[in-house]
């Protein structure tokens, strides 16, 4: 278990930027889709076996042809002003402790690479409703930062959003990255693409997030990018969430008060969707998991 | 020879032995307790049983399984058991144990730690596939290899290879990482019928048995086997004989028909009652 390199790329003082899959696939999205839009070149992966499952065995007249593990890779991009490091992660380790060692690889890739600055990007669930503009929430690891990011654009810092000041929680990697690397003195920022609480546990991406972040990473890093194929995509994601809500409105057996609250969540174009109860919340995701599920089952 | 004395294992707090025999390059057996017409199970009881029945090591299963309490299957108290046999007539050295719950990667390669260890030659895990044949044809087996070397070496012993795609069996996933160590390893996956898959398959551990024997060199008594094996065949006929619907069914299969989804259901629920009644 460790990072295993194809080559070892020479980098000018590169910032790295990392997604894993996580609510919405948000930050894998984004990250991969730079990744993609960049053309930047695979140079190394994190070996899976110790972190993860395999997913899939492929077995041909007996011999053990390949097994298939999530993949956390590492990618680089020599742009005109700096250049870049890219990690994409298929999956997040369940287990705490191997998600600290993860962490602790990332790192050591980074140093190694002499990045100063690293970017996570994942989502930021709320109450925006799906059809308003994502905003990203951005966490620093130093204080010296947070000048920076109130240039940033459509990005709000911890202390902006509700009544938090500027306190909260961000699980899995995308906030334990920024832990190890402020341990280790590296500056990092995490960006959170805002997701609808009521999209949370929806099985599709939810790509306007993404876009989100990669509008704020396009402007800081001077990195120009086409976004129209992943609109688009983001487009459709909408379009199908309407019908879901159509379905879900119309269904028989919906309580009165989630059917009230339903017609709001049609009737959208505010940010603010108004105050919701914890058990309103609760009652409103259960039933929209419970539509998910169904419909993803039809669609297999 | 190979002792542990003279070699040094990763870790070591891993395994609790009570002895530290001294093997010449053996083969390493793996049978796990749970399987298709408990073929795992059954070869490693019969090996572990013609070594003595004396296990030497075991895995602590603190790191690998729920230890909070235990289960009670068929009226006793069980616990998850990871044990090391050997066998030294044989050059065999045989792990018989549950398939770990949590942290596979680690368990695995703390079981492939100890084969190196050891200076293991090659690794042979036996599992059961539950397949569309009626118990009076022969059990076919199917080899899992994990380098076109071990194939072509066992092509005369195991010329099916089976086709899998899909979420790896614990067996595989260690012959994969053995391959990741330069350890030659193949699997052996003997049909069951269907309608015996949640039973011990007799026959399918005594084909398993003898197919390990000549790949390997050994020389068993297999009368033990050879009598449950005629046992298990005096009672599916028996049943046969009690049950026309049963007995058709059977028919259908050895004339090579398939049977529809909700006869497969109900073979497989008329045989368990019968087992049951029959005890």
């Amino acid at each position: 278990m460790g990072v295993r390199l194809y080559c070892q790329p020479d980098l000018k003082q590169p910032v790295m930027i990392c997604g894993w899959s996580g609510i919405g696939r948000v930050g894998l999205v984004a990250v991969n889709t730079m990744r993609r839009l960049t053309e930047a070149e695979p140079f190394g992966e994190i070996e899976p076996e110790g972190f993860f499952e395999p997913s899939r065995a492929l077995i041909v007249n007996g011999l053990i042809e390949e097994m298939r593990f999530p993949a956390t890779r590492f990618y680089a991009f020599h742009g005109p002003q700096r250049d870049f490091v890219f990690l994409v992660g298929e999956q997040q380790p369940s287990d705490p402790n191997k998600t600290y060692e993860m962490a602790e690889m990332v790192l050591d890739v980074a140093d190694m690479l002499g990045c100063r600055r690293i970017y996570t990007a994942g989502a930021g669930v709320t109450t925006i409703h799906h059809t308003n503009k994502p905003k990203v929430w951005a966490v620093p690891n130093q204080p010296n930062l947070i000048c920076e990011i109130r240039e940033y654009s459509n990005t709000i810092l911890m202390s902006e959003i509700g009544d938090r000041q500027g306190e909260g929680a961000i699980t899995g990697l995308n906030g334990l990255l920024l832990g190890v690397a402020k341990s280790r003195e590296v500056e990092a920022i995490c960006l959170m693409g805002e997701v609808p609480y009521y999209l949370q546990g929806a099985p599709w991406p939810y790509p306007k997030a993404s876009i989100s972040i990669l509008e704020v990473l396009g402007e800081i890093l001077q990195v120009p990018m086409d976004l129209r194929e992943l609109q688009e995509t983001a487009e459709k994601v909408n379009a199908n969430i309407d019908q879901v809500l159509e379905a879900l409105a119309a269904a028989d057996e919906l309580p009165e008060q989630i059917r009230e609250e339903m017609k709001i969540l049609r009737r959208p174009r505010r940010s603010d969707l108004g105050p919701i109860t914890e058990a309103e919340q609760k009652d409103i995701l259960e039933h929209i998991d419970e539509l998910f599920r169904n419909d993803s089952h039809k669609e297999t | 020879m190979s002792s542990l004395e003279t070699i040094p294992i990763r870790r070591p707090e891993i395994f609790r032995f009570t002895s530290q025999p001294r093997l010449e390059k053996p083969s390493l057996i793996v049978g796990w307790m749970k399987d298709v017409g408990d073929v795992s199970r059954g070869v490693a009881d019969f090996l572990a049983h013609a070594a003595g029945g004396r296990s030497f090591c075991q895995i602590e299963p603190t790191d690998f399984f729920a230890v909070g309490g235990v289960t009670v299957e068929s009226n006793i108290a069980t616990f998850p058991q990871s044990r090391f046999f050997h066998d030294d007539h044989s050059k065999l050295l045989l792990l018989r144990s549950d398939e770990p719950q949590s942290r596979r990667y680690e368990f695995l390669s703390a079981v492939l730690d100890l084969a190196e260890c050891f200076k293991v030659e090659s690794v042979y895990t036996v599992n059961g596939i539950a397949s569309m044949i009626p118990h009076t044809f022969d059990r076919r087996v199917f080899g899992v290899f994990n380098s076109v070397e071990v194939q072509r070496k066992l092509k005369w012993h195991l010329p099916i290879g089976l086709r899998w795609q899909g979420t790896p069996h614990m067996s595989t996933y260690l012959l994969w990482l053995a391959g990741r160590r330069g350890l030659q390893a193949a699997g052996l996956w003997l049909e069951v019928p269907f309608y015996l898959s949640d039973r011990q398959d007799a026959q399918a551990i005594r084909s398993a048995v003898l197919l390990l024997s000549r790949i390997l060199g050994w020389h068993y008594e297999t009368e033990e086997l050879d009598q449950r094996v005629k046992e298990q065949e005096e009672m599916l006929a028996n049943l046969r004989q009690e049950d026309i619907e049963i007995d058709a069914r059977i028919q259908r299969l050895e004339q090579g028909e398939s049977l529809e989804s909700h006869e497969q259901v109900e073979l497989i629920e008329a045989i368990r009652g019968a087992f049951r009644r029959h005890g």
